[in-house]
């Protein structure tokens, strides 16, 4: 047998275990993904939004907050200006005198991480609630997520994201799929305690285990993924609430869309190298969490390189062909060269892609409620071929800006 | 909490996996024994084909007979070879195709063997015999495009001369030590090649009407 295809077979049997592991996941608890605890709201939160020139999103995002059907006696909202260089402070000022709740701190650049960690300092909640400004809970989202923290070693519970600006562009409801087979899948870890990525847009934490942990960590660029690992690695509990929305500002062009990726690449990576001494050690979080996240990066790039590699030498050989055919004056093709007579591991590779696609179609038809609506047949297609090729790609410049220590926040990153 | 479920997808992918295996080992199986039986019948005319030339040379059968059987004998090696070609590509679990193709290389090196015997014999012009000499492991990019070339070109010749030419394409590489012996008789050190009528060795890729030059037809 030849060396590619023993490693082809390998993989194929990783992606199949991977797909059966999520399936029996999802049919185990199909009845009850959409279900949460019974809320609890005698907790006192602190809403915490890091703010960086987000003139034209925090009016908006301020008063989505404020209208939260959570009891208002219980309920702080802390903006951090980050010193912002456009007409945010302004306009936090004049919220501040309009809501009594409202507290702003004005701060020097220091980044968002460490902006989060300036509203803890001054937050009075016993759980703190983390809000991007450019997203928008739904009412009733905080109040879900409060029921979670029943148990006493739960330390943070996530939310559902999807994509505000879906119709905006072709590119958003490509983000828009992604951002529902994301959270599905995300949901589906919860069941075996592997949510391992708190998002931005809405997440709620027990601030004494925040601080417990030492915080957010400054130096990291996604600040989410880091105080989540750190979470786990603490033994503490994270969980995801399916019926909690949020929704937020997707990136509706190739070039931040690309920054924030590879942010988010750089961030995973900082992550697994942070963490290393955890792999295959201390519960799920060593034995499940870090080993799935680097083999999700390595199969990404080996595929990529793989079919890349086939499709130059292809290419290549197609050039010459059509060079020697010029000389010898013949057809480079005719029906006759088509083959017919397809290898098992193509077949291999057709059923799970049918399989996968199959199954994504389903959770994008389940997740369908409220705003949300079932993404067209050829966006789900163009998602599964185009779309996660590409992004593969963008974990070259992620490995290569964390080799060369470049660890910043760019300009376009959110 | 189902933490059961990772045993559990461990077992189902197991099976998913193993039956997909022994679903494309019995597939490609069936595959070879297809061609096998052909193979079969082959062998067993090849031997009727060695036979007819002993008798060529007591005299019992005439030159134009025998050069007759060869050609329908060749043109059907050619033709099977081509379908087992088909398979190559496909084949990734079993080794049932490779020896085969291994089998059918040493079949068509007795051919030419013969054919050879044949033409020296009755002194005959009216055969031509084209043997393509080609890389059959791991050939490099340039090669394999020079060698989809060739292969074109020759199939297209054969298309339209029919039995008139005698085409054998025989990899070089399979490791069949008579194959080593005739190609140091030609003093061929390089490949792919076309040799034609034991005289005219063409390396760099041609035109059809190239190779018709050093065709009797």
């Amino acid at each position: 047998m030849e060396t590619l295809t023993i490693i082809f077979l390998i993989f194929m049997f990783f992606a199949i275990y991977f797909f059966v592991f999520f399936f029996i996941l999802f049919f185990k608890n199909r009845e009850i993904l959409f279900s949460y605890p019974e809320p609890k709201t005698d907790f006192k939160v602190s809403v915490i939004m890091p703010a960086y020139n987000e003139e034209g999103s925090i009016e908006d995002t301020v008063n989505h907050v404020m209208q939260l059907n959570y009891p208002k006696d219980k309920l702080e909202l802390i903006v951090v200006n980050d010193e912002s260089s456009d007409g945010t402070l302004k306009i936090l000022r004049r919220l501040e005198s309009k809501y009594k709740n409202l507290k702003v701190i004005d701060k020097k650049n220091s980044g968002k991480a460490d902006s989060v960690n300036w509203g803890i300092r001054a937050s009075k909640g016993e759980l703190i609630a983390i809000v991007d400004c450019d997203s928008f809970p739904s009412k009733d989202s905080l109040k879900k997520l409060t029921g979670y923290f029943r148990d006493p070693k739960m330390s943070a519970v996530t939310s559902f994201v999807y994509a505000r600006n879906k119709d905006e562009s072709f590119f958003t409801k490509l983000q828009s799929v992604e951002y529902i087979i994301m959270a599905f899948t995300r949901k589906l870890l919860d069941y075996v305690d592997s949510v391992y990525v708190t998002n931005g847009p809405l997440s709620l934490y027990r601030k004494e285990y925040i601080l417990k942990v030492g915080g957010f960590d400054p130096k990291t660029v996604t600040e989410d993924v880091d105080i989540t690992w750190n979470l786990l690695k603490h033994g503490y509990k994270t969980s995801m609430c399916m019926d909690a929305g949020v929704s937020t500002i997707v990136p509706n062009d190739f070039k931040r869309w690309y920054h924030q990726r590879v942010r988010w690449g750089l961030g995973g990576l900082q992550a697994l190298v942070k963490y290393r001494a955890i792999f295959l050690r201390k519960g799920m979080f060593g034995m499940f969490v870090l080993p799935y996240v680097s083999f999700s990066i390595i199969v990404s790039m080996y595929l990529f390189l793989l079919t890349s590699y086939l499709l130059l030498k292809s290419i290549l050989q197609n050039i010459m062909i059509y060079f020697y055919s010029a000389v010898a004056n013949t057809y480079i093709f005719s029906m006759q060269d088509i083959n017919l007579y397809p290898s098992v591991t193509l077949f291999y590779f057709i059923l799970l892609f049918v399989m996968s696609f199959g199954f994504s179609l389903y959770i994008l038809k389940r997740t369908n409620y409220e705003e949300r609506t079932i993404p067209k047949l050829f966006n789900l297609v163009f998602y599964s071929v185009i779309y996660l090729t590409i992004y593969a790609v963008l974990w070259f410049p992620a490995f290569y800006r964390f080799f060369s220590g470049d660890m910043r926040w760019g300009k376009d990153d959110r | 909490m189902s933490k059961h479920v990772f045993w559990q997808a461990l077992v189902v992918s197991l099976i998913i996996f193993w039956a997909g295996i022994m679903i494309g080992i019995l597939f490609e199986n069936s595959r070879a024994d297809t061609l096998t039986q052909v193979y079969f019948d082959s062998e067993t005319d090849i031997f009727d084909i060695m036979l007819q030339q002993n008798m060529l040379s007591d005299g019992q059968l005439s030159c134009d007979s025998s050069i007759a059987e060869s050609r329908l004998f060749a043109d059907r090696i050619y033709y099977e070879a081509k379908e087992l070609e088909k398979y190559d590509s496909s084949t990734k679990l079993t080794d049932e195709i490779i020896n085969l193709h291994r089998r059918y290389d040493m079949l068509r090196v007795l051919l030419w063997k013969g054919l050879v015997d044949v033409q020296n014999k009755c002194n005959n012009s009216d055969i031509d015999i084209v043997v393509y000499l080609y890389q059959y492991n791991e050939p490099s990019i340039e090669v394999k495009a020079k060698q989809a070339t060739f292969g074109k070109v020759l199939s297209d010749l054969k298309d339209k001369e029919g039995d008139k030419i005698i085409l054998i394409p025989i990899a070089f590489d399979t490791e069949i030590n008579s194959l080593g012996i005739m190609t140091q008789e030609y003093n061929i050190d390089g490949y792919p090649v076309i040799l034609i009528n034991g005289k005219y060795k063409i390396r760099e890729v041609v035109s059809e009407q190239d190779i018709l030059k050093y065709i009797n037809l």
